[in-house]
């Protein structure tokens, strides 16, 4: 086998290696792919890396210029295709030398650019660092004014507490959305008034007793009205919720009972807690928690009350008006703005008017079905050369086939 | 001679062509008989607003689509014979069928996107007729009952549907109950799962899905199986025809 492989003293093969099929690369990406599989046959040898060919330079005036002419010869016919050289070369200087003068300068400027870049972000970051400062120590004083405040007003607080109408800061709130029906219509579900009068001291009752009452008031009629009889003894019944929001003379205002205070401790408790405002339904006793008027901007406040003395003890504040939703009519629903889908449109469009069509081809298959009647057979053109007289000649075709043959298909 | 073969190629096509309208014509025949039975879950939604026309659009599609089957076979046979007074009269019959069978496929689709092109018309006629006393509101309280356990689902586009507007229901049961009590969740023995938290409206207890995708997409799907598949036998009848015209004028 090696001996047949050596042909004409030319060096064949190293014996052991198997010939590979030839395979002519027919793209560019197949070609790619034949010399890549070359080269991973055998991985451990080093790929040739051709060295990158040398940058072009201006050739170098010649040391010796051989046959110089005399100063005062005349031009002989060489002498223009040596200038000619002569100036390309010149040219080709010239040139190389502008090149590189644009390339260096696109380097510096480069290099003057990114230097302009840093300046330019430090500057940025070094505002937004004192921005942010300057946000910091704000918010470092008004924690620090808080934080006396709140030491101010609980010295008042404590100084206060002998007085009925003490405050709580706090704002009563509808509960976080967790479900659909936290504000409708006529009813709202407020945030439970856990620990919010637990802080206070020096009440008449302990916390098994005092009550925890809301007080709902639509508009600013009904805060008024409510603040100017806060201090009077019967408060709680003054005015009843059937008679709260019938006219412009009402009080518009009611207060409802919602708990005793230990039923809303301090600590979480577990489940959605709410307290909703409306839960009675339309109800006909005095403190009932019945529903609120369509669309009314109430505001609500709880209070503590004792149920010994009948009296305001203490309340929060009032919360932000809320607003109740009004429901539309539903008859006003436009039932008019249905839109046409895009598939109505095709098939009315395409089934009209290939009915049409239809209907008129047939038409006109019946009108040339009449005339041709009238007129015989109209297919078999007359020859042109005869006259009227002469008799016609209609050929043997398969078409007549059935005149002729008595072959019924 | 040519002339001959070129009939004889037009009386094949034709020959093929009306076995499968006949087949065709059986299908939509079944089709048309589903649409109209099984569409008497959701009647109500459309009869009581008066564009039932889906439905008559099936009515119409059955017999049509029986038509079709025989005047079909009919073609055949007139085709075989050769004879031109049987392929006048066929042409004739099927482009009365033709027209009959435009107009259902017309009436169905439009009359699906005047019902449920957008939410409006499902939530007026909820709104208006669910827990009414008539008897239009009677099949629309049953029709939704059902529509909400089967699909769980509550109102139209969603419960707010029952909060954001007045209805006869919030006029009946009043602020005590927001929505009907169908919208809530329940256990497997058809108790409420939840009364509380479906009161409150909220989503451990109260489906919050909204029913009219439910809606749209059955009534669409009877309104594409009629018209949209009408459609198409109605174009290939077309083709079908143009040939048979040429066959007539040939013979």
């Amino acid at each position: 086998m090696a001996a047949t492989k050596e042909k004409d003293g030319r060096p064949g093969k190293p014996a052991g290696k198997e010939s590979q099929p030839l395979i002519i690369a027919k793209t560019p990406a197949e070609e790619q792919r034949l010399k890549l599989e070359r080269l991973m046959r055998n991985p451990d040898k080093p790929v040739p890396v051709p060295e990158r060919p040398k940058e072009w330079n201006p050739r170098a005036p010649p040391e010796f210029v051989r046959d110089v002419m005399g100063s005062s010869a005349g031009a002989g016919s060489g002498e223009f295709h040596v200038y000619r050289h002569l100036r390309r070369r010149e040219y080709q200087r010239q040139d190389f030398l502008d090149r590189m003068t644009d390339k260096q300068k696109l380097d510096l400027d480069y290099l003057e650019k990114v230097k302009e870049n840093q300046i330019a972000a430090e500057e940025r970051t070094a505002k937004r660092k004192k921005k942010r400062e300057k946000l910091k120590q704000k918010k470092l004083m008004v924690k620090k004014a808080k934080l006396e405040s709140k030491t101010a007003e609980a010295i008042v607080l404590c100084v206060w507490l002998g007085v009925s109408n003490a405050e709580v800061p706090i704002t009563p709130e509808i509960v976080s959305s967790v479900a659909i029906g936290i504000l409708t219509s006529t009813t709202i579900m407020l945030k439970q008034p856990r620990c919010y009068f637990d802080r206070l001291e020096g009440l008449p009752c302990s916390s098994q007793q005092c009550e925890v009452w809301l007080v709902v008031s639509r508009g600013n009629v009904g805060v008024q009205t409510f603040e100017e009889e806060e201090t009077s003894d019967d408060i709680l019944s003054k005015s009843p919720y059937p008679y709260a929001f019938q006219d412009s003379t009402s009080p518009n205002f009611f207060i409802t009972k919602v708990g005793l205070q230990n039923t809303f401790p301090c600590i979480e408790l577990p489940g959605i807690r709410y307290f909703q405002v409306g839960a009675d339904g339309r109800c006909d006793t005095t403190n009932c928690n019945g529903v609120l008027p369509t669309g009314a901007t109430v505001r609500v406040k709880y209070i503590l009350v004792d149920p010994n003395k009948q009296r305001i003890e203490s309340g929060t504040r009032w919360s932000e008006p809320i607003t109740l939703l009004t429901p539309s009519a539903s008859s006003s629903i436009d039932v008019s703005t249905w839109k046409r889908s895009g598939a109505m449109v095709v098939i009315t469009v395409i089934l009209s008017c290939s009915m049409a069509v239809l209907i008129l081809m047939l038409v006109l298959v019946l009108m040339q079905n009449c005339s041709s009647f009238t007129q015989g057979q109209p297919d078999i053109p007359a020859p042109p050369a005869l006259s009227q007289g002469i008799r016609r000649y209609n050929t043997h075709s398969l078409d007549n086939s059935e005149h002729y043959s008595n072959v019924r298909i | 001679m040519a002339d001959g073969e070129g009939t004889m190629a037009l009386m094949i096509v034709l020959v093929i062509g009306n076995v499968f309208t006949a087949m065709l014509g059986v299908a939509l025949f079944a089709v048309a008989i589903w649409v109209a039975v099984d569409a008497y879950d959701l009647y109500p939604i459309a009869g009581v607003s008066g564009k039932d026309d889906i439905f008559a659009g099936s009515w119409i599609a059955i017999f049509t689509g029986f038509a079709f089957f025989c005047t079909a076979i009919y073609g055949i046979f007139a085709a075989l014979r050769k004879s031109r007074g049987q392929m006048l009269l066929y042409l004739v019959l099927m482009l009365i069928i033709y027209i009959f069978e435009c107009a259902s496929c017309i009436t169905a689709v439009t009359h699906r996107d005047y019902l449920v092109g957008n939410s409006n018309l499902v939530k007026k006629q909820m709104l208006k007729y669910y827990a009414d006393d008539s008897y239009a509101g009677g099949q629309i309280t049953k029709t939704w009952n059902r529509v909400m356990e089967d699909v769980q689902c509550c109102g139209t586009d969603s419960p707010m549907d029952w909060i954001a507007y007045t209805s006869t229901f919030s006029e009946k049961f009043g602020p005590t109950y927001q929505w009907p009590l169908r919208c809530c969740k329940r256990n497997s023995n058809f108790e409420v799962a939840n009364p509380e938290a479906c009161k409150i409206g909220h989503t451990s207890g109260i489906f919050t899905k909204g029913c009219f995708e439910h809606i749209e997409s059955v009534l669409s799907r009877y309104t594409w199986a009629i018209s949209w598949y009408g459609f198409s036998i109605l174009m290939f009848v077309f083709f079908l025809l143009l040939i048979a015209m040429v066959y007539y004028m040939k013979l």
